[in-house]
């Protein structure tokens, strides 16, 4: 009786472990999913919009090459409008609902900041390409968030510089305008602090889209600064440079951190001049060594490639060069451990490799607008 | 003349919110009806001047006065479409019916225009008077003038035309109207298509003047919100007079306090208004 009993019980619990098994392996063949936590609405979308094209291409690059490890990527969409009570909520459905394996985001540093909890607590490994307040970098890595690393450089890494190399030299009073969040007021911050010698006349904060800056353009112009500082994307810095030329601020030099000195802002100028000679610290800008990535995104898209485009795809290949790195099966755990390890040169970026705090290292650009056109002025290595 | 300046400055800003408020407070005045997509009839507006001026090349008056009229018919349309199914509903359904409304214009002017925002500089913008340091564009005067304008014979109309004195009947006493023979929806439908021709208007004259993008209404809608408010919820005039003193205040705020405060200093003026007059500065319940 005991023995038929037996026979019985394994008969019933054999086919169910090898299903479970069967079940494991189906899901462990299945993609690997990529939860873009970027903001493809709001007022942040054309940030968002470019960053999703850019891992898109990787991805579709590597799919073509058969995956990893025969496993297809994909992506799924968490659209965070640039807003961190929407971007929470969106983090909670890449996380929980679609099931990411790894994040690329949040991309605005204010959603940023708010996703890191909701990250710890699923434990899933997020990759940022362009958010850049420094409260990332302080709060990722050993002693903090060990799930959130950063691809592009930080404000502390590059404002510091920018103040010293360019500004020191160039102005000797100064207005800045920034955009009011995390990421505006955090590098307000650092370069008021490392501003010695220039006299800063006025630091003023506005709302990101805000449709009219006369006002306050016309405030700077009565303080008559030799230089003006925007803190500020491509969108809003094209609204203040045409404003500016309306109220009359002519004359004055034009110093930018964000997306300022660039093509995008170019084509929203009526008349490139008006930004002739502005320079600006960046992260990445398309240079001569991303030709190839140019071609094809261009190709791809029908558009050109800029920074966010770019860092997008530089995101996705760190994610992939770390996969193609991890020996056993690829899970949230091992792709964070992966990342920890990375030590991969980026075409077009530099070397890649993350420090204690999850913060990468690879050069960074000072830039200006000249007769129409973006030039690199100096590479300085960070 | 930096008072002078800013005092421009809040004109302009003022004037643009009266176009947009104007059409909210109409709206409310003849149907009791909050428009919340009415910041995105702005947008829409935007980009149709865009396609008109910038892609369709016609001439600025013809490209403006085109925006204008399909705007009016835009209005009505809305009305037709999203107003009129939820007019006898409870609030909240007309507040879910607007709201949805502006998500989907939002969403669809992703959709069709992209995220990369758009301009459509004219000469009048591009080229400024300048008095001793006080520098203004040709296309600011252009909007203030014809804002102007625009609200006399607004007033006119609602004054002394006979729609316009059935309109204001109507925001006074509804069920009167109803006993003589006033037909209610046409002059709903009338309120949707003035409100989408003014802002046209604006689109027209402001559209030049900044980056057109799908989410330049959502601003503007708070604000024209604030002025109707202050103004007395249904009251054009009170939407006018406020959306002046608004712009003017926020102006004078940024210079002598902080761009920082600009939102709060609006809201704290409605909230002052209307705890002095709790029905807004026009006060009654409803009426235009």
């Amino acid at each position: 009786m005991f023995r038929r009993v037996m026979w019985l019980a394994l008969a019933t619990i054999l086919p169910a472990v090898a299903s479970i098994g069967y079940l494991h392996n189906s899901q462990a063949a299945g993609p690997i999913k990529i939860g873009l936590d970027v903001p493809s609405s709001g007022s942040d979308a054309f940030e968002g919009t470019h960053i999703a094209r850019g891992v898109q291409l990787a991805l579709e690059e590597q799919n073509k090459e058969g995956g990893i490890g025969g496993r297809q990527l994909e992506t799924a969409l968490g659209d965070n409008q640039c807003d961190p009570s929407v971007g929470v909520n969106s983090a909670r459905y890449l996380v929980n609902v679609a099931q990411a394996d790894v994040m690329i985001g949040s991309a605005c540093s204010s959603v940023t900041l708010a996703v890191m909890p909701i990250i710890q607590q699923a434990q899933v490994p997020e990759l940022d390409v362009t958010a850049t307040s420094p409260k990332i970098t302080q709060q990722s890595g050993v002693g903090g968030n060990i799930w959130k690393f950063r691809l592009n450089l930080n404000d502390e890494m590059m404002d510091a510089v920018f103040a010293q190399k360019v500004l020191a030299k160039d102005v000797k009073s100064l207005s800045i305008l920034a955009v009011n969040t995390d990421y505006g007021r955090d590098a307000a911050g650092i370069f008021q602090r490392n501003l010695p010698g220039i006299k800063v006349l006025s630091t003023d904060y506005y709302t990101q889209g805000q449709p009219d800056f006369r006002a306050l353009l016309t405030k700077v112009k009565a303080l008559n600064p030799e230089g003006l500082l925007l803190i500020s994307d491509y969108p809003d810095a094209a609204q203040i440079i045409n404003q500016g030329h309306e109220v009359g601020l002519t004359g004055v030099k034009l110093f930018g951190r964000g997306s300022v000195a660039t093509n995008d802002l170019l084509k929203l100028l009526p008349d490139p001049s008006w930004a002739q000679g502005a320079k600006e610290v960046n992260f990445w800008v398309p240079g001569p060594t991303a030709r190839s990535l140019a071609n094809r995104y261009q190709a791809r898209f029908n558009e050109p490639l800029n920074r966010d485009a770019g860092m997008g795809y530089f995101g996705a290949e760190t994610l992939i060069a770390a996969m193609k790195d991890i020996k056993g099966d690829i899970t949230r755990k091992s792709i964070r451990d992966a990342l920890e390890r990375v030590n991969v040169t980026i075409s077009g970026l530099g070397h890649v490799q993350f420090d204690d705090h999850h913060q990468a290292h690879y050069p960074m650009y000072i830039l200006q607008i000249w007769n129409g056109m973006v030039r690199i002025l100096e590479t300085i290595p960070t | 003349m930096v008072i002078l300046a800013q005092l421009i400055n809040g004109l302009a800003t003022g004037g643009l919110y009266a176009l947009v408020a104007a059409g909210i407070a109409m709206i409310f005045g003849v149907s009791e009806l909050v428009n919340w997509a009415h910041g995105e009839f702005l947008m829409i507006a935007s980009y149709l001047f865009f396609a008109l001026y910038v892609l369709a090349r016609l001439p600025y008056p013809i490209a403006g006065l085109c925006t204008m009229l399909l705007m009016l018919a835009f209005g009505a349309l809305f009305q037709m479409i999203v107003i009129r199914p939820v007019v006898h509903r409870p609030w909240q359904t007309q507040l879910v019916a607007t709201l949805g409304a502006s998500i989907f214009l939002i969403n669809s002017a992703i959709v069709v225009f992209g995220t990369f925002p758009r301009r459509a500089a004219t000469p009048l913008s591009m080229q400024n008077l300048t008095i001793g340091s006080l520098s203004i564009s040709y296309q600011r005067l252009l909007l203030i003038g014809l804002t102007l304008f625009a609200f006399f014979v607004l007033h006119m109309f609602i004054h002394r035309a006979k729609l316009g004195k059935a309109m204001r009947a109507v925001s006074q006493n509804r069920d009167a109207c109803v006993a003589v023979g006033i037909d209610i929806q046409l002059i709903v439908l009338t309120a949707f298509a003035i409100g989408g021709s003014l802002v046209g208007l604006a689109a027209a004259l402001y559209a030049p003047l900044g980056n057109i993008t799908p989410l330049m209404g959502i601003p503007l809608t708070f604000k024209a919100f604030a002025v109707v408010i202050m103004g007395g919820f249904g009251s054009v005039n009170g939407a006018v007079a406020s959306a002046v003193i608004l712009g003017v205040v926020e102006a004078f705020t940024i210079q002598f306090l902080s761009s920082a405060y600009v939102d709060a200093m609006s809201f704290l003026m409605m909230l002052t208004v209307l705890v002095w007059r709790p029905f807004g500065l026009f006060g009654r319940q409803v009426g235009i």
